[in-house]
């Protein structure tokens, strides 16, 4: 069964583009019809779109791409139920130093760091995306050889020409701003990919961690987030993702405006979350939740033990429990400071514990009665 | 429906057409494939890490099941282990592909799974209650749901083409190989998938 439509095209043009257009995307035009087509192309640039949207549709619907760590992952369940020895370490994902590192900033927007394509490119669009899969590709195959044997701190890497990536260390968030106008605010440990062909309109990035956004309406031109295999769509609005490695369940919460999560619909202090088996109910917002935009970290009643995570990135330590009734106590503060100090004098003045300071490292000890 | 849209004569060269991008990345390929040949465990390595998200999308669009697909697609990684004194294929891609396909297949017939191309185009139409006004943020996600239904609605073997063809980028004779069909069977699949979707695809897709 098919739905049929009434297409009201001008005959010429739907000539034009059912034999070139459809032929061209399939890589079979000849050179001349190519040189046509391109040609053409420079004075209809939307059309560009339209193939990122075929392409996106062809996507199965809830596919989203492998990140780095489960590739390395799946690499590592591989070499082992296939009894491989290798001579060197497995490899850790990109290690690349490259020169972008997004810093923080606290009142100033940091400089736009994308680098933009231009609209037409002279192959055709099948060989581009080839040149895309290969340098990356390429890029694999260098980055492991790098990756053996090093250990370097810094994960960033930007992959030139293809996308930008920005990520935060822990202790630091990055205020960023896209070639859209919209704004990114980047919390501590975490990472955005941003597509070169952003600047063409195709408004899809992918997030690891938790970032708020403020998002420039764009008629027709949706803005898609991706953390996990939560996919987050809005026109216009204020919102934030969060999706840690250490989370169990992907969050969604609006702010402002109208956001759809898969095939829920969100709007002004709304949230959602996506479990392993799908979706929760749509809830209200809990009120911390886009606290981190504006610099303040704010706990509520959480379980010791549960928030070691979010202290770590937020302050850049390591947190250890002492021992092992310490963790189940109930912590609340709101914060605007970044030191390890800071946190040590919080902690002692929130719990009765006792925090041992070695460096970067607090390890918390119930206080003794004396 | 649209008519067909096969070019009048079709060259045995365009057929076989491949790009500079694409002969470099073979020939970086076919060394990586003597290497694992020779038993090299960093080149196995290598070419997992390159290939390991295209072929658990592939065969998650069959099985719909992630873990499932990260079986399979483990299972052909240890296989082409396993048999790497012995390997001889033109090119790994296409051979990579086919064994994905086939334990697809396998699984589907073991699992008793309903062949998932079928989506009920009604409820891609029920979702048309969505909202009275026509707000464009909401007729996208309708745009999605009803243009992914008449996808799912091509025969597996079109659909299949279609995303190997332009999502996969892979030349007719490589599509040929993993669909055990001809170059030529291959790129008619292919045109016709288009064709099929035409109407509906260029209603959605013309810039508004």
């Amino acid at each position: 069964m098919t739905v049929h439509s009434t297409s009201s095209t001008p005959p010429n043009e739907a000539e034009f583009v059912y034999t070139l257009i459809e032929r061209y995307w399939l890589g079979e035009t000849s050179p001349e019809e190519t040189e046509t087509v391109q040609v053409w192309l420079q004075t209809h640039p939307e059309w560009n779109r339209s193939y990122e949207r075929l392409r996106s549709h062809l996507q199965a619907g809830n596919w989203v791409d492998l990140s780095t760590t489960e590739v390395n992952a799946r690499l590592a369940n591989v070499l082992d139920a296939a009894g491989v020895n290798r001579r060197t370490t497995a490899p850790r994902g990109h290690q690349h130093s490259g020169p972008s590192q997004a810093e923080l900033r606290t009142s100033s927007l940091a400089e736009p760091n994308i680098q933009t394509i231009p609209l037409l490119s002279r192959q055709r669009p099948i060989a581009r995306w080839m040149g895309y899969a290969f340098a990356t590709c390429v890029f694999s195959v260098i980055s492991l050889i790098i990756g053996w044997g090093w250990n370097a701190h810094h994960v960033d890497a930007e992959i030139a020409h293809h996308k930008s990536i920005y990520t935060t260390p822990n202790g630091q968030r990055a205020n960023i701003l896209l070639p859209d106008g919209s704004e990114v605010v980047l919390n501590a440990g975490s990472r955005l990919e941003v597509p070169a062909n952003f600047a063409l309109g195709v408004r899809d990035v992918r997030l690891s961690g938790e970032a708020f956004f403020h998002v420039v309406q764009q008629t027709g031109v949706p803005f898609t987030v991706r953390a996990g295999s939560s996919v987050t769509r809005v026109l216009g609005t204020r919102f934030a993702v969060r999706y840690y490695e250490t989370d169990t369940m992907a969050t969604i919460a609006v702010q402002d405006g109208k956001v759809v999560v898969q095939s829920a619909v969100l709007t002004a202090h709304q949230e959602i979350h996506l479990l392993r088996h799908g979706l929760t109910q749509v809830q209200p917002a809990s009120v911390d939740r886009f606290s981190f935009a504006t610099g303040r970290l704010i706990i509520n009643g959480r379980l010791l033990q549960n928030i070691i995570p979010e202290l770590n990135r937020w302050y850049d330590v390591e947190i250890q429990l002492g021992d092992s009734t310490v963790g189940s106590q109930r912590l609340t503060l709101k914060s605007s400071g970044g030191s390890v100090s800071d946190l040590k004098s919080i902690l002692e003045l929130a719990l009765p514990v006792h925090v041992v300071r070695e460096g970067r490292r607090l390890i918390i000890y119930p206080k003794e009665r004396s | 429906m649209g008519s067909d849209i096969l070019p009048a004569s079709i060259h045995e060269d365009m057929v076989d057409h491949i790009g500079q991008e694409q002969q470099s990345e073979y020939d970086q390929e076919r060394s990586l494939v003597a290497r694992l040949r020779d038993g090299d465990p960093d080149a196995f390595a290598t070419l997992v890490t390159q290939y390991t998200n295209q072929l658990t999308r592939f065969a998650f669009y069959t099985v719909g099941s992630r873990d499932v697909a990260d079986d399979i697609v483990q299972q052909v990684f240890v296989e082409l282990w396993e048999r790497r004194s012995t390997l001889a294929p033109d090119r790994l891609k296409p051979y990579l592909f086919r064994a994905i396909r086939y334990r697809v297949l396998n699984e589907r017939r073991n699992q008793g799974i309903r062949e998932k191309y079928r989506t009920n185009i009604e409820a891609a139409i029920a979702t048309q209650e969505y909202s009275a006004v026509a707000e464009s943020l909401e007729e996208h996600v309708l745009t999605m749901t009803v243009v992914q239904a008449a996808i799912e609605q091509l025969s597996e073997r079109r659909q299949l083409a279609v995303r190997l063809r332009l999502e996969e980028e892979m030349t007719y004779p490589e599509i040929a190989e993993v669909l055990d069909v001809s170059a030529m069977a291959a790129q008619r699949l292919v045109a016709r998938a288009m064709s099929d979707l035409r109407d509906l695809l260029w209603e959605h897709l013309r810039p508004k």
